[in-house]
């Protein structure tokens, strides 16, 4: 998988689009919306929510994003810009499932349903386990997680989606893999296979 | 485990090549869509009768206002056409086409900064010990109880009074005090000395940890900073990375006493968060 291009196809948008955006153009936020809304979906599903409250959390993102889109300065920095905002939505969803749960006896189950589409059938059970592995990890560990490991970005890039220094990065990728792989063992998964590279970034 | 190598846990790969299903790609940018057009169509009975209450509050806290809105702190607002807003008994017009960044909104304490554009403030009487500030990228303008407009105009800022006074602090010089009728246009040296001390000490602190190199050092200029410019325009900035540094240098005890020295000194500010989040050793 190349570096900075999402597993899912998603790679960014067209060049221009922010400023067409911005300008106001018509059909413009809808090219935005179709260019993003995997990317957010998948944001918002590895950071913890269900695949129906990912797919609310992306129409909101996607809402909020359009709402403010002066405040982007950037074509460049839009990727960076719009994780902040999604990170923003999935921390009020993750809020407003605690109290549905609280008021709800049933509670929710959804999240132990495929979101993805996969070629193979079997990889189901895989998508499953990395989601629930993840959502056991404290929040700012499955960012750095998810945005390297799942997303392939760069240390550096991840660096500027959080607002941190890169040796910070680095020091919270160590300990999400350890922690992602102490649970990851801890539900009897045999262990995940290596990469090549021990670590994102040049 | 922690005798294994920190190693890439192959979670793409893992995934191999899965994709968001076309049709939920579908019903999310269908679904924001109708939410841009119509935003009230999603409002469940009970949410439209809380809307409604909601709504007739609101509008007794427009009138109250005069129409304008209230941001919040560590708001950044940018328009398109021209905006009032309220602070309390204060009032901002901003234009079209400008930033201005609310950074600290109580009773008693404004502050904010004009990144781009133009703003007209109109401001109550002050009483002792409450202040109104507005800094622009080359001056810091605080009132002393008026009517005034601050113009962003490139790297200036200008300054123009029709009520009362205004006492007007360009980047590391003294403060000048502009009657009504009076216009001041500050910018910054050109060349070389374009930079005042104080911006120059704060800049090569952020340029060494921006680079993460000498950490150490950037820390001694950042309390060098502190001691020399104690209410200099960069106090924030200084105190929240050499926060930020004292944690990276696994200083937990320092970075901790500076976290709380922070929240107290600017408990409206936007970066009080991350500084909240952040892990100390």
């Amino acid at each position: 998988m190349a570096r900075g291009a999402p597993p899912g196809g998603v790679s960014g948008s067209a060049p221009g689009l922010l400023a067409a955006c911005q300008a106001g153009e018509p059909g413009a936020f809808r090219r935005l919306f179709q260019a993003r809304s995997a990317q957010v979906y998948r944001w918002a599903l590895f950071l913890g929510l269900t695949p129906a409250d990912a797919e609310d959390a992306a129409q909101e993102v996607l809402v909020v994003a359009s709402q403010r889109i002066q405040l982007c300065r950037a074509e460049e920095a839009l990727t960076s810009w719009l994780f902040q905002v999604t990170r923003r939505v999935v921390a009020n969803a993750r809020r407003r499932r605690w109290w549905r749960d609280v008021f709800s006896a049933s509670g929710s189950d959804d999240a132990e349903t495929a979101a993805l589409e996969h070629e193979d059938a079997s990889d189901v059970q895989q998508e499953l386990a990395i989601r629930a592995c993840l959502a056991k990890l404290p929040k700012a560990q499955a960012e750095v997680l998810l945005l390297m490991e799942v997303e392939g970005h760069t240390r550096e890039e991840v660096a500027e989606m959080l607002s941190l220094p890169p040796g910070t990065v680095a020091s919270r990728l160590r300990l999400a893999r350890a922690a992602f792989r102490a649970a990851w063992e801890a539900d009897g998964h045999a262990p995940l296979a290596a990469q090549e590279e021990s670590e994102a970034g040049p | 485990m922690s005798e294994r190598r920190d190693e890439g846990l192959g979670l793409g790969k893992a995934l191999g090549r899965a994709t968001v299903p076309a049709d939920v790609q579908r019903r999310i940018v269908v679904g924001a869509l109708d939410r841009l057009e119509q935003p009230r169509a999603r409002l469940a009975p009970w949410a439209l009768v809380a809307a409604g209450a909601a709504a007739a509050l609101a509008v007794g806290v427009w009138r109250f206002s005069g129409g304008a809105r209230t941001p919040e702190a560590g708001t950044l607002v940018a328009t398109t056409e021209a905006t009032t807003y309220a602070l309390g008994p204060h009032r901002v017009e901003l234009a079209a086409a400008s930033r201005l960044r609310f950074t600290a909104v109580e009773p008693g304490a404004v502050q904010l900064e004009l990144e781009a554009g133009r703003a007209h403030f109109r401001v109550a009487k002050l009483r002792g010990g409450e202040h109104f500030r507005v800094r622009g990228a080359a001056a810091t303008v605080e009132v002393v109880g008026t009517r005034f407009d601050v113009e962003a105009v490139g790297a200036c800022t200008r300054v123009r009074v029709q009520e009362g006074q205004v006492r007007v602090t360009p980047v590391g010089q003294g403060a000048e005090a502009l009657t009504p009728g009076q216009e001041r246009t500050v910018c910054p040296p050109a060349g070389p000395e374009v930079l005042s001390a104080e911006e120059k000490l704060v800049r090569e602190a952020l340029g060494l940890i921006s680079s993460e190199r000498e950490l150490p050092r950037a820390a001694e200029l950042l309390e060098r900073y502190r001691r020399d410019y104690a209410g200099g325009v960069f106090e924030e900035e200084a105190l929240f990375y050499l926060c930020l540094t004292r944690a990276r240098l696994g200083q937990g005890g320092e970075a901790r006493a500076l976290r709380e020295a922070f929240l107290a000194r600017f408990p409206q500010s936007s970066r009080g968060q991350r500084l909240r989040e952040l892990s100390l050793p």
